[in-house]
């Protein structure tokens, strides 16, 4: 049961990075640099976008690069 | 520098006398404690550490950290290698318990469990350059820059490189191996936890600039360094063949020691800072057999 899990959650890495990782690294560039974001659109939802967007391509593809 | 009389000397010698006049001067180089790589393991260790609070409390900034980080990272592998030979002791030896302490430690920050280091590791030296048996064959590169780009391509999630230790692993199907396995998993839960732990309470750049981004730089720079310049072009499997000396820009110190790493392929037991005058002593050997000592 727990190598189930564990192979799951290994072959949906590259999403869950994207999300638990890549979109608050994103998130925390994007409030450092001070750029202006339209509206009240918060950087975390920013972040998290980018971040989920590219762990998902990386997912169907096989490469972040 | 080689002694002249032996470089006339060997000559005149068949391959056995060869091989007995190597042992013999290989041996003068091994034995004693390597406290050089003992501090360096546990200093460099302690002092990656140390850039955590010390970046987090804001006494050292982030753009100050990056590079120390990416520096102490690429260190963290030499003092583990010397233990995963047995330098520092043997099993059964007194000091034993200290060679796998250190062994296990130094490779925290490069996340490389010391098992999957070790095994794989001596895999690599029972079949160095074999396309299907060597696990870091994928190393094997044109050239400097076709080796940085196929080093990033290989740690892409679908890349076969990236699988590699894990076959090397599943192939020998051990208790050690499953027991390396099972490290390997448990460092990268942990990693994977301190990653999304620290990013959620708004300290991802940290993590990315002292860890995640560090690991990578430290991975192309090692995986250069040790593996893809002394054994290029990496179609030779021959004992005298398979690894070559070379000379870099950046000497001994920048390349960790690997310009001579062809002693170490052929006496692994040989502490890494005595390989410089090991392979000045043995290069009039090394020459006789053949070896590709290019202008060193």
């Amino acid at each position: 049961m727990a190598k189930f899990i564990l192979t799951r959650v290994f072959q949906a890495m590259p999403l869950l990075f994207g999300l638990g990782f890549l979109g608050p690294l994103f998130s925390e560039i994007l409030q450092r640099s001070g750029l202006p974001l339209p509206a009240s659109i918060p950087t975390l939802a920013v972040g998290m976008a980018i971040g989920g967007v590219w762990g998902a391509i990386a997912l169907r593809t096989g490469r972040w690069l | 520098m080689s002694h002249p009389d032996l470089v006339a000397d060997v000559a005149a010698l068949d391959s056995r006398e060869l091989a007995r006049l190597e042992m013999e001067i290989a041996d003068r180089y091994m034995g004693g404690l390597p406290w050089g790589s003992i501090a360096w393991g546990f200093g460099n260790l302690v002092f990656w550490l140390s850039l955590w609070p010390l970046t987090l409390s804001g006494l050292l900034p982030l753009w100050a950290a990056f590079p120390l980080a990416c520096i102490s990272v690429s260190l963290g592998y030499l003092p583990s290698h010397e233990a995963q030979h047995y330098i520092i002791a043997r099993p059964g030896e007194r000091l034993f318990w200290l060679n796998e302490l250190l062994g296990h430690l130094s490779t925290i920050p490069l996340l490389l469990p010391y098992r999957v280091a070790r095994l794989t590791h001596y895999e690599h030296h029972i079949h160095t350059n074999d396309p299907e048996l060597d696990p870091d064959i994928g190393t094997r590169a044109a050239n400097g820059w076709d080796f940085i780009r196929r080093s990033i391509a290989g740690r892409q999630p679908g890349a076969r490189a990236a699988a590699s230790y894990g076959a090397t692993l599943q192939r020998l199907a051990t208790p050690e191996a499953g027991r390396a396995v099972r490290d390997a998993l448990i460092y990268q839960l942990v990693f994977l936890a301190v990653l999304f732990g620290m990013a959620w309470t708004g300290h991802a750049l940290e993590a990315a600039l002292i860890w995640w981004l560090p690991r990578h730089v430290a991975q192309t720079y090692i995986g250069f360094y040790l593996s893809w310049a002394p054994h290029h072009p990496a179609n030779e499997t021959g004992r005298y063949s398979n690894t070559r000396a070379f000379r870099s820009h950046l000497g001994n110190i920048l390349t960790m020691g690997m310009q001579y790493h062809i002693v170490h392929h052929l006496h692994p037991r040989i502490p890494l800072m005595r390989t410089p005058a090991a392979y000045w002593a043995l290069r009039p050997i090394l020459a006789a057999r053949g070896c590709d000592l290019e202008r060193l």
